[in-house]
């Protein structure tokens, strides 16, 4: 892979400044990456962007003489996208498969805007944060090599944590992802570590109940994240 | 479309119309009585349940007596099917007494009141210990000037006894009135746009057969008035103050609308300090909202001399509350604006 290639990936997965700026540093002193045969153990920590969900509109109503609903007002409502902050800690089985266990913190803002006051209300938008811990397992298989790059696919599947409104309202979810990326590795002796490196993702993230708003269904939100690797 | 006015449900023979003047915020209404010790909430007592009534053996036409009982023992039983409210009924017997006689019995039955203008349809009245507030009877008078159906689907022209029934019997059980409801001027009076809630003091036209199905609203109050340990732990509430210009407003209608379920549940600042508890919320994501009470009559929810604001404009209040299962959404301050 040329320098020019290597910098083209890192843009298109969008990996954040800083990781860009380390591992160009690094691509000068690392010809190549030994990785272990059986069994490594790997440790990421990073961030994850999510996008943003919409929990479509709700009307409030009150029902009229002929039985026909009148509304009040009409809300539309979204989780507006949000940010987090996960660990993983995983082990290899094979030099394919890798399982992991995952954590993760991340807030978003839920946001509602309401229309069409039935007493001419001016439109307003109200919003309330919701913060939410996950623990997730998860399998990723990595079915490509291209020198230091190693691409994989990753599902997942654990349980949230949902809190609002200065932590009073606490809802649990059912959470899962399926996506893919690529991890990027070298062996920075000197540093002590057998090896470092980094990888990106995304991913398609889906929760079943949990604090949401109306019905109670599937909802899927995409995602990316990125994280630092150092493996033993 | 021609709107006729609807017909009042009348107000209640009772000394207050709500707990308004005392430290107790729960939002919706409840009635009560001024007893030496203070105010004394209107409500049959656990060694009262269920509640034992009487049926006049009177017909009139379209509904014999006994269709009358059979259709309160379903309106009764509409408010016992509530899973959150601790609260049962039992016929007794058919009666000649009348409703409104004072005979240590709860009466319900039709009877002619020349002195009920011609808008009431029913009419719940109380004879409470002076002493105590406890509740010696409670007469509900159908007005039998009107014309009544007791028909499955409702009939043009009668008005749905079942339907009048269960407002008068949310009476009864200490409800007070909800005002979950718009209203339009017409030719006689105010007629209803919508509403959701059977305590609305204001009925739908004749033929009507939607308030014979409790709502979210009713559901909150009746349990809030006799609550189960579930009730207790499983919903939650919207709390804090309305206020005007940095002062805190009584009797601003309050509206707590659930972003899951689309349920509607109100209530009422009922202090000076503006202060509101809108209970019986399940948990949730809730858009709040207040208004004047301009649709109804004042005197249909509160004592004539209550210091009722409505010199006001409805607003949101500015995020989004979130209620947990057992507890308060914390104090919450909607600032409106003035007319």
């Amino acid at each position: 892979m040329t320098m020019s290639m290597r910098a083209g990936l890192i843009g298109i997965l969008g990996a954040a400044a800083i990781l860009g700026a380390t591992t160009a540093a690094a691509f000068a002193q690392t010809a190549s990456v030994q990785l272990p045969v059986k069994h490594p153990i790997e440790l990421a920590v990073g961030g994850l962007v999510s996008g943003e969900t919409s929990f479509g509109t709700k009307t409030a109503e009150l029902i009229g003489p002929d039985g026909r609903p009148v509304p009040l007002f009409q809300t539309d409502s979204v989780l507006r996208p949000g940010f987090g902050l996960e660990a993983h800690l995983g082990v290899g089985l094979s030099r394919s498969f890798f399982v992991e266990a995952s954590g993760s913190w991340s807030q978003a803002d839920f946001r509602t805007r309401i229309t069409d006051d039935i007493e001419g209300v001016p439109d307003t938008t109200e919003k309330e944060t919701r913060t939410r811990y996950a623990i997730e397992g998860a399998t990723l298989w990595m079915f490509a090599n291209q020198g230091k790059v190693r691409w994989f696919v990753r599902g997942s599947a654990g349980w949230a944590r949902d809190l609002t409104g200065n932590d009073s309202l606490v809802e649990d979810a059912i959470v899962g992802s399926v996506g893919g990326g690529m991890k990027y590795l070298w062996n920075p002796a000197a540093r002590g570590f057998r090896i470092a490196g980094f990888r990106v993702e995304g991913r398609a993230l889906m929760q079943k109940r949990g604090l949401t708003i109306g019905e109670d269904r599937l909802r899927v939100t995409p995602a990316a994240a990125g994280s630092l690797i150092i493996a033993f | 479309m021609t709107l006729t006015p609807s017909l009042r449900l009348a107000g209640l023979v009772v000394v207050a119309v709500a707990l308004a003047c005392g430290s107790d915020v729960r939002a919706y209404l409840k009635l009560g009585s001024r007893v030496a010790s203070g105010v004394v909430q209107t409500k049959w007592q656990p060694n009262q349940i269920p509640v034992q009534y009487y049926v006049t053996n009177r017909n009139v036409p379209g509904v014999t007596a006994a269709q009358l009982q059979a259709t309160l023992d379903r309106a009764f039983g509409t408010w016992s099917s509530v899973q959150t409210a601790a609260i049962s009924s039992q016929f007794v017997a058919f009666v000649a007494n009348e409703p409104g006689d004072n005979d240590n019995r709860s009466v319900i039955g039709f009877r002619s009141r020349p002195d009920l203008d011609n808008k009431v349809l029913g009419t719940t009245s109380f004879r409470l210990d002076d002493q105590t507030g406890r509740i010696i009877e409670s007469d509900i008078l159908l007005n039998a000037a009107m014309n009544w159906s007791v028909a499955a689907t409702g009939e043009p022209g009668r008005y749905d006894v079942e339907s009048i029934a269960l407002h008068e019997i949310g009476h009864l059980l200490g409800l007070g009135h909800s005002a979950l409801g718009e209203t339009e001027l017409a030719s006689g009076g105010r007629s209803i746009r919508g509403k959701r809630t059977v305590m609305f003091p204001i009925a739908y036209p004749s033929g009507n057969v939607e308030d014979r199905t409790l709502k979210a609203d009713d559901i909150a109050g009746i349990s809030d008035v006799y609550p189960t340990p579930a009730f207790q732990a499983d919903t939650g509430a919207v709390s804090g103050r309305v206020t005007l210009n940095g002062a805190g407003i009584f009797g601003a209608h309050v509206t707590a609308f659930n972003l899951n379920t689309g349920d509607l549940v109100g209530g009422f600042s009922l202090n000076e300090r503006g202060e509101f508890v809108v209970g019986g919320l399940a948990p949730g994501l809730y858009v709040v909202r207040a208004e004047p009470l301009d649709d109804v009559d004042v005197s249909a929810f509160f004592d004539p001399d209550s210091p009722v604001t409505i010199n006001f404009k409805p607003a949101y209040y500015e995020r989004l509350v979130a209620v947990p299962a057992g507890g308060s959404s914390g104090s919450i301050e909607i600032k409106v604006p003035s007319k």
